[in-house]
């Protein structure tokens, strides 16, 4: 199985890998021997500290999609540009951190399924190959766990598929240990040359106005005083 | 509903609710439209299909979802926080070509009145990533709509009416998906997700002051600490989040800019942000005990949360 674990380009002064991304790597590394792992970044030259850390990670390959910044930009536009060149690399599956995306909002695992036509599934905690894959069928190989509506649950999915990833109650909290460079895993460079994808540009209305948050702290002096601050819900 | 309802109100909007059902469910019902109405809604739209009714993946519900957004076509679609919205939320605004944003509090233009044609002057906000400041969206000046997870906050008010309409769309079965559920448990961190009063307890709180906390708070407050899947956390968008020990920063829990964050610093170390940490301190209040012990205090106090 081919894995695509999407990155973006960390903001100045983050850590080059957000914890989910970490997450989304030791999943991908987690499934075994004989599959590939991939990370996948757009951006410049300047903007590879993340493929620097994910090859540290253990993945397999790494590549950059060449162009400008995308480092601000909103899902829908770097969704275009990272489904676009995971076309090119024909993956069964695609990884992603949540809320890893600009802003960290979590939407853009769901773009990149849109613009790859694949199915989409956010958040999920665990990835394994199911007993079914382990005995040679095919249809629903994966198995994943997902919280929500008060459950958790389990659910058998089929390849290709698009998913982004949390970091679970189970997961380590330091993420798959670093292994030295191999030699030969550089970061390779991709260009997109689908006429289709011509209309990307670097959009970022849609993320909203940045406004000041003028928020003084106050220091109190109880716990009563504390609380009761804390459930006054004035307006801001 | 109630948020939806404030906002509507002020602005000149419609309020929609929207609902998944199985083909001639059990949901179609005066009852619901009764709830719903005097919830705030000034309509309901009831999503029928085969398969609708299980829990809602876009593999599933998104299909169906999209083509009632189509059919209103509206402004901003709303997802309670803790319900389906992390999962159907994204794929919908990227199927609309619409913005997108989580942990978001309204607030009215003081503008005077709606813009044309009924369209009212509302705009949303959330946090950016490093709590620098804030982004804020107004669907008329992006002219697209916003799909958005509002926080857990707000006050529920019943200022509706029951007598409103039910609209029922037949959605067609959405293709055979490639998932099948296998099992499923309760999510013993629902009740962090769901958390309107969020306490976290950093790792100088000892096990005891924990469980001594647990047993004390009222049922208005959660209290979660090292040991909370990350998840729940980062799911969670309470209206007030107490960080008990300096987490701080490294503390990834979906605020709005409507919340507000207590600290109690326990120790010079961890009342000190960590290198690169320090535009991510948004706490509004802070108590320094100065050494004292807390607890009895603390526990005191939460039991006043309502």
């Amino acid at each position: 199985m081919r894995i695509i674990v999407c990155l973006h380009a960390s903001p100045p002064g983050g850590q080059p890998l957000a914890d989910n991304d970490r997450e989304a790597i030791r999943l991908a590394r987690a499934l075994g021997e004989g599959h590939e792992v991939i990370a996948l970044l757009a951006g410049n030259k300047d903007e590879i500290a993340p493929l620097e850390a994910a090859l540290r990670a253990g993945v397999d390959r790494a590549a950059r999609v060449s162009g400008e910044s995308f480092a601000a930009a909103d899902f829908h536009t770097l969704g275009q540009v990272l489904g676009s060149a995971a076309r090119t690399l024909g993956p069964d599956l695609i990884l992603g951190g949540a809320r890893s995306d600009t802003d960290g909002l979590g939407a853009l695992t769901a773009s990149i399924a849109r613009h790859t036509s694949l199915p989409h599934l956010a958040n999920i905690e665990s990835l394994a190959l199911s007993a079914a894959a382990a005995a040679g069928a095919r249809s629903l190989p994966l198995t994943v766990t997902v919280r929500g509506e008060g459950r958790m649950r389990r659910l058998a999915v089929g390849v290709p598929f698009v998913m982004s990833v949390v970091r679970g109650a189970a997961a380590p909290a330091t993420g798959a240990p670093e292994r030295p460079g191999a030699p030969g895993r550089s970061i390779e460079t991709l260009a997109i040359f689908d006429p289709e994808v011509t209309v990307i540009r670097r959009r970022t209305e849609i993320l909203g106005t940045s406004a000041t948050a003028e928020r003084p702290v106050k220091t109190v002096s109880s716990a009563a005083e504390l609380v009761a601050g804390l459930i006054r819900g004035d307006e801001r | 509903m109630a948020e939806a309802r404030r906002s509507a109100h002020a602005a000149g909007l419609t309020v929609y609710a929207l609902l998944f059902d199985e083909p001639h469910g059990a949901l179609r019902s005066d009852a619901l439209a009764g709830v719903l109405g005097r919830a705030g809604a000034d309509r309901v739209l009831v999503c029928e299909g085969a398969g609708l009714g299980a829990p809602p993946l876009d593999v599933t519900h998104g299909r169906a979802l999209f083509t009632a957004a189509e059919r209103v076509p509206p402004i901003v679609i709303l997802f309670p926080c803790g319900g389906p919205g992390e999962e159907l939320g994204p794929p919908l605004a990227v199927r609309l070509g619409a913005a997108y944003a989580r942990a978001v509090d309204f607030r009215v233009s003081e503008e005077s009145g709606p813009l044309a044609d009924g369209v009212g002057r509302i705009t949303l906000r959330r946090w950016r990533a490093d709590r620098s400041g804030y982004r804020e969206l107004d669907p008329v000046e992006i002219e697209r709509p916003i799909v958005a997870l509002l926080g857990a906050h707000g006050v529920v008010r019943e200022e509706g009416t029951p007598d409103i309409d039910v609209e029922v769309i037949a959605c067609a079965p959405a293709p055979e998906a490639p998932v099948v559920e296998l099992d499923s448990e309760p999510d013993e961190m629902e009740a962090v997700i769901q958390a309107r009063a969020l306490v976290f307890l950093g790792p100088g709180v000892s096990p005891q002051v924990a469980d001594r906390l647990r047993a004390e708070a009222p049922a208005g407050v959660v209290i979660a600490d090292g040991a909370t899947a990350p998840r729940a956390l980062a799911a969670a968008s309470p209206e007030f989040l107490l960080d008990v020990g300096g987490a701080g920063g490294r503390l990834d829990v979906g605020l709005s800019p409507r919340a507000r964050v207590g600290l109690i610093p326990l120790s010079r170390e961890g009342a000190s942000p960590a290198a690169g940490e320090s535009a991510r301190q948004v706490h509004d209040l802070v108590w320094d005990p100065a050494g004292a012990d807390p607890w009895d205090e603390l526990a005191a106090a939460l039991r006043t949360v309502p």
